[in-house]
């Protein structure tokens, strides 16, 4: 009789230790799935976005101060995700600029300064670059 | 029996239920990983087409002066439908959705002053500037029912240096031919002489046949389908695609430095415009 409720205590801290690895084990598959499935989600949308991320400078005004220069850049977003545009690149300048957002079809002013007076009729390499890493460069005379 | 209800059972039971969770989980990961990867590829697929879509847009842009302010004539030669956004007069703009069937010719008027350095955007992100006017030639005067011809003392060959006078020619085939000796073929001790003949024709076909037949140089300009043939000798035809009923200018440059002057140019399928 003795033998016999050993037995079952036995048998029972066994179900317990098993169940016990057996949900630990579960909990961390689930985590490890789950955090490598949003993961991978995440990525992929990421790189969906990147690719359907398109813009085009459409005009260019340069105004030269007196110790600096100011790039307005029209950018036209013709893309079917929003854009943000981050930052501009005057001949690998990197000018001071506001964040700026730009819906689907739409078309914003993105300025630009930098400390330097860029003489007149220069050539002038110009570069808008996305939140996204993506960017637009175009050769200006003016 | 005993076998039956035995511990190990138990334990098989539950370590096979762990082993399906985890199965199915990793099953149901692969699928969620496959399904972003289809989507992903089918992004790309769709990007393509787009890209494909962008490059095959064309148009030929011609700025017009209606009154002060910019027409544009725009002819898209393409076998798509293209659709403008946005119209660009030196820094000023204007915005709205203008359809250019596949091969045609449309007319755009717009709020904005005209500017010979004009624009336009498409939906696709394209942009297509007006072509520049010819420097150093006045922009043709057009008459009704007959060619405008303003004549020029050349400096070099094509090259338009000194306006000499002016004449109308009231055929729509222009054809001359002087003797080969001849020093003042028009007004004045011009040996090397040229022409700028401007007419307004309208099309009676779809189709417009133009041959020359040319002594030194001439060069051909129809501007609401931006067409123009450059300088050309010797003989040559062109075929022009166009809307019957239409009205288009013509205009004709012609040079002659120093060699035998003589020009026969005939259009077909159209006649003066009215």
């Amino acid at each position: 009789m003795k033998k016999g409720i050993s037995e079952i205590i036995a048998i029972l801290v066994m179900l317990l230790i098993v169940s016990s690895i057996g949900v630990i084990i579960y909990t961390y598959a689930t985590g490890y799935f789950s955090l490598m499935s949003s993961a991978i989600t995440e990525r992929s949308k990421l790189d969906i976005n990147t690719i359907k991320e398109k813009f085009v400078i459409v005009d260019v005004i340069i105004n030269r101060l007196s110790n600096s220069t100011e790039i307005c850049t029209a950018v036209y977003n013709y893309g079917k995700t929003s854009i943000i545009l981050k930052s501009m690149f005057i001949n690998g300048t990197k000018a001071i600029t506001n964040e700026e957002e730009i819906l689907p079809g739409e078309f914003k002013w993105f300025n630009g300064t930098i400390n330097i007076v860029i003489p007149s009729n220069t050539i002038i390499n110009l570069k808008v670059v996305s939140s996204l890493g993506n960017y637009y460069e175009t050769i200006i005379f003016q | 029996m005993k076998q039956l209800y035995s511990n190990k059972g138990v334990s098989t039971i539950i370590g096979s239920m762990i082993f399906l969770s985890i199965f199915i989980l990793s099953i149901t990961a692969i699928i969620i990983w496959t399904q972003n990867y289809v989507n992903y590829a089918e992004n790309i697929r769709e990007e393509l087409e787009f890209m494909i879509e962008k490059s095959r847009e064309n148009l030929i842009v011609n700025s017009i002066n209606s009154s002060g302010k910019l027409t544009l004539a725009i002819n898209n030669p393409t076998s798509q439908t293209i659709i403008l956004k946005q119209i660009w007069a030196n820094h000023s703009f204007q915005l709205g959705e203008w359809i250019i069937p596949a091969n045609s010719l449309v007319y755009i008027n717009t709020t904005l002053d005209y500017v010979n350095t004009s624009k336009v955007v498409t939906s696709k992100g394209n942009i297509f500037s007006v072509i520049p006017k010819l420097e150093g030639i006045e922009e043709g005067i057009v008459k009704k029912g007959k060619w405008y011809v303003q004549w020029y003392n050349l400096s070099d060959r094509r090259v338009f240096d000194k306006n000499v006078g002016e004449s109308y020619w009231y055929d729509l085939c222009i054809s001359f031919d002087w003797a080969p000796s001849i020093t003042d073929p028009v007004c004045g001790p011009y040996t090397k002489v040229g022409f700028n003949a401007t007419t307004r024709i309208i099309a009676l076909s779809s189709k417009i046949y133009i041959n020359w037949y040319v002594g030194e140089e001439c060069r051909i300009i129809v501007k609401e389908i931006g067409y123009d043939s450059d300088w050309q000798n010797n003989s040559g035809y062109i075929e022009l695609n166009v809307i019957q009923n239409a009205t288009y200018t013509i205009t004709v440059l012609y040079s002659r430095w120093t060699g035998k002057a003589f020009l026969t140019l005939n259009i077909v399928n159209a006649d003066f415009a009215i």
